[in-house]
């Protein structure tokens, strides 16, 4: 015993090692630097910024955009939830594929998607200029509140289309029936047993989902324009504008505060849904679409679903292969397909200095995300290894949700940390190519974690033993056992560490070299300059990340062995 | 005949085996016959897991010996015994398909692919999975990967399966119909098999003879019939849910044997002698009738059983399980009746 604890614990030194100085150590940079700024005391800067009517006018955004979208991401999600969780019918896995997509993608790409759509430049805009031969777009979506909201409920919906439909879809329908024999009627048997039993689990897809709005930062900062600004956005302004890092550390620390709470309510509520009640395997829940008007129902829910979560990624492919230009009397429209965009990407059109070639981010994009994905499995093998093996250890349940802290940290934050902390010897990191990958590994490190224990662990001893029954010498039961199951572990986690590194915004922005910029980083700035080129060099660039993200996530979900047994 | 039924083919003696000194198997020994189904029987915790991981040489015993064809098996490792083990929860492969998993120990074998191929197809079409070769194993229901994973422990034909509580997992309807075909596929192959159960009902459907496992000791060894028959000891007539047991004592009365028990004394047959536990077999008593043993009591309660009917009844203190015909007059509940029995086959001396 003594032994196999001495193993466990040189296990976890790397990934202690990596999380004590790149996130323990920069978070108590930003807490040092909020405390001791003051002369007088040690609180005064604190009440100071935080009674300041502009961070109670940030904070009361923040909540009131969080709170608006998560009311408006029930709306559609609920009823597709129901349709999900009670209704058997064709396309329904691959519509429920697609909802999953949006959730997936980068803020830039999402934020491409709407401008595609919506914006001055966008179809909607363009087909209605075209078809009123009107001068300047009629529409004007982006930098309001509206496109805030919009992008939130479609980023989000996949949530409580996920988390409440396979509650639902699981829930034993004999239990509203049982209701009905007793006397109640169709409503009070809703009200009284289906709802209740339901409620923890849209209570915490709800509050997964405010605590997402919350934190969100490239949806306000791309779509809401300067007058908008969430806490995320002004600790990024306070960071990057205006160099103020003291306010920017506050903010920091009262942005971990609420999300610290948020998300230990969120635990509490999770928790709670694992209570357990009789669940019925999902195929004995489900119903055929019988009636003409649950037909009709069903079809028009299913076509504001793909309205809401497909449309904008469809007009983004398509506008990346539209050539736009003016027309005779000054209109903006469209003229054709064509592959400039792309052909763009190459090709220095200012001739400026300050200008990077977006292949030059592509290829940044890829060094980096390589980088990430050696250092995230470098750093998480070992940790996952030790839960593996020994989950139920005392050291092992302390140092779990330890582990599981970088993802409760907004990115902004992380990025903020790091200009604090590693600015000076020992970690003077400012200059280093390395300092990217490493950020974005603190934001892969729990995704990469949680995917490799259980399919180490799923490696038990029994699967071992029968390879040896079947006649495999021990060196046979590593090549064909061991190793398929922990190779094909380690993929999911590389190409999960791969797509979080390539479409990683938040902390970038903050940390990125101006000269070495990333994908995300080029379409920000290509979306933020005007110019027919900018804009169609912005769509090239937000299709390949959108094709490359979403290939990564489907990969994902094939190479995942499915748990065998579950009901 | 003679001959085939006195050879053996597995020998297991004195198998000891302890964790963490704790006895999980003491001093076991039975043999196994060439093509002949064991079943070795007990409830869980009896040491029969142990057991079959000790065959297979999946762990080492601390005492005892495991031979095969008079071969001492001892330091042999597992994968060169060449036996098969069907785990209790099937330990299918879960990246490899039908095909991979069946055909698996035909490649640690060396076989060429298109003789894989054509085994594969073999045994699946032996546990009637024809055509299921490329189908992943998440997607099969419960009893299909049952079927799977007997046919990835038959596939390289071992000199010896073993089953571990291959039905345990299983829905009622999928068992009864598994415990028909089961005998069906080992008999065809003439596979010699040892299958490990809790469930009497499977061991005695399956099996010639039967190991009755208890606390890591043999408590009874025989085929079927005779255990059922006989059982030796109080443990093995609970466990086959005789439960008309009672303290007794056996005493010689003159040139006549005695037992003295609760319901009154009678003549026996036996060579024991003292303080012992007597089974009344509820098979053998009969409604008014003539034995020499007689019982009065009071009807309990009754349920009717398909081809038999069980009656309880109540004599002062002592209840009675009765198994009656189902076409005898059944008394209704609370009704006084009596009971008769022959001593010589209904009572039964057990140590």
């Amino acid at each position: 015993m003594r032994h196999h604890f001495h193993t466990s614990l040189l296990l976890w030194v790397l990934p202690l090692a990596f999380l004590g100085s790149f996130f323990f150590y920069p978070l108590f940079r930003i807490f040092s630097l909020s405390f001791t700024r003051g002369q007088v005391g040690l609180l005064e800067p604190i009440v100071e910024t935080l009674r300041s009517g502009q961070t109670m006018h940030v904070l009361g955004f923040t909540l009131a955009q969080a709170l608006a979208s998560t009311l408006l991401t029930l709306l559609l999600g609920l009823p597709g939830a129901y349709l999900f969780g009670r209704y058997e019918f064709r396309g329904k896995s691959a519509l429920r594929a697609l909802s999953g997509i949006p959730f997936v993608l980068p803020t830039v790409v999402v934020a491409a998607a709407f401008t595609a759509l919506l914006g001055p430049r966008g179809w909607i805009n363009a087909a209605l200029m075209q078809f009123f031969k009107l001068g300047s777009p009629p529409i004007s979506f982006v930098n309001t509140f509206a496109a805030i909201l919009f992008a939130h409920v479609f980023y989000n919906t996949t949530i409580v289309l996920r988390m409440v439909g396979d509650f639902w879809s699981h829930l034993d329908p004999d239990l509203g029936a049982a209701a009905r024999t007793l006397g109640a009627t169709r409503w009070r048997a809703w009200v009284r047993v289906t709802l209740p039993l339901l409620a923890p689990a849209i209570l915490a897809a709800a509050l997964l989902v405010f605590i997402f709005d919350f934190t969100s930062f490239g949806v306000i900062l791309l779509l809401g324009g300067p007058r908008f600004a969430t806490l995320e956005v002004e600790i990024y302004y306070q960071t990057v504008s205006l160099f103020n890092l003291p306010t920017a550390a506050v903010l920091s620390l009262l942005q971990l505060a609420c999300t610290l709470g948020l998300t230990i309510l969120y635990t509490r509520l999770s928790n709670k849904l694992s209570r357990p009640i009789t669940l019925r395997s999902a195929h004995l829940t489900q119903n055929r679409l019988r009636t003409w008007k649950v037909r009709l129902a069903a079809g028009l829910l299913i076509l504001i679903l793909l309205t809401v979560l497909v449309l904008p990624l469809a007009a983004l492919g398509l506008r990346s292969f539209t050539r736009y230009g003016s027309a005779p009397r000054g209109e903006q429209v469209v003229q054709g397909w064509t592959l400039a965009n792309y052909r763009q990407l190459a090709q220095d059109p200012q001739g400026s200095i300050f200008y990077v070639p977006p292949a030059f981010a592509i290829r940044n994009s890829l060094v980096y995300a390589l980088a990430t994905v050696l250092l995230s499995l470098l750093i998480g093998a070992p940790a996952a290894w030790a839960l593996a093996r020994d989950g139920h250890s005392r050291l092992a349940r302390w140092l779990d949700p330890l582990l599981m802290l970088p993802l409760g940290t907004s990115a902004v934050t992380l990025g903020l940390g790091f200009i604090i902390a590693l600015d000076r010897p020992p970690l003077d990191l400012r200059a280093s190519p390395l300092l990217l990958p490493i950020a974005h590994t603190l934001v892969a490190f729990p995704f990469v974690v949680r995917s490799l224990v259980p399919a180490l662990a799923s490696i038990k001893p029994d699967l071992r033993q029968a390879a040896a029954m079947l006649g495999a010498t021990p060196r046979q039961v590593l090549r064909f056992i061991d190793l398929p199951l922990v190779g094909r572990a380690l993929l999911v986690s590389a190409v999960f560490a791969f797509t979080i590194s390539i479409g990683e915004f938040g902390a970038t922005a903050l940390i990125a070299r101006p000269e070495y910029p990333t994908v995300p980083i080029a379409i920000f700035r290509f979306l933020s300059r005007p110019g027919a080129i900018n804009f169609g060099q912005a769509m090239a660039l937000s299709t390949i990340l959108m094709v490359v993200t979403a290939a990564g996530m489907l990969a994902i979900e094939r190479l995942r062995l499915a748990e065998v047994g579950e009901f | 005949m003679m001959d085939t039924i006195d050879k053996t083919a597995l020998e297991v003696e004195g198998l000891t085996k302890s964790y963490d000194s704790q006895p999980a198997l003491s001093g076991v020994s039975f043999d196994v016959g060439p093509g002949r189904i064991v079943a070795v029987l007990g409830p869980s915790g009896s040491g029969k897991s142990t057991l079959l991981h000790l065959i297979a040489g999946l762990e080492q015993p601390d005492a005892g010996d495991i031979r095969w064809d008079g071969e001492d098996l001892h330091g042999v490792p597992a994968h060169e015994r060449d036996f098969g083990l069907m785990f209790q929860e099937y330990a299918l492969f879960p990246h490899l398909d039908v095909a991979g998993n069946v055909g698996f120990g035909l490649r640690m074998q060396g076989m060429l692919p298109a003789e894989q191929d054509i085994r594969i197809r073999q045994v699946l079409n032996l546990v009637d999975l024809a055509g299921y070769e490329p189908r992943q194993v998440d997607t099969l229901s419960g009893g299909e990967r049952q079927r799977v994973a007997l046919a990835r422990s038959l596939a390289p034909r071992p000199r010896l399966l073993m089953l571990d509580e291959p039905l345990g997992a299983l829905d009622r309807t999928l068992r009864e119909r598994l415990l028909l075909e089961l005998p069906r596929i080992l008999n065809e192959v003439g596979q010699t098999a040892l299958y490990v159960t809790h469930d009497q009902q499977e061991a005695f459907a399956l099996a010639d003879r039967v190991v009755l496992l208890n606390n890591g000791r043999v408590e009874q060894t025989g085929s079927p019939l005779e255990i059922y028959r006989t059982p030796h000891t109080p443990f093995v007539a609970r466990f086959l849910g005789l439960t008309n047991l009672f303290p007794a004592n056996v005493r010689q009365q003159g040139d006549e044997l005695l037992v003295e028990t609760p319901l009154g004394n009678f003549a026996a047959l036996t060579e024991l002698r003292g303080p012992v536990t007597v089974l009344l077999r509820p098979d053998r008593l009969q409604l008014g009738g003539s034995g020499s043993g007689q019982l009065r009591g009071t009807v309990v309660s009754r349920s009717f059983r398909g081809e038999m009917l069980l009656l309880r009844m109540r004599i002062d203190e002592i209840e009675l399980q009765v198994a009656l015909d189902s076409d005898d007059e059944v008394p209704p509940v609370g009704e006084q009746i009596r009971l008769t029995f022959d001593p010589a086959t209904a009572l039964q001396v057990l140590s």
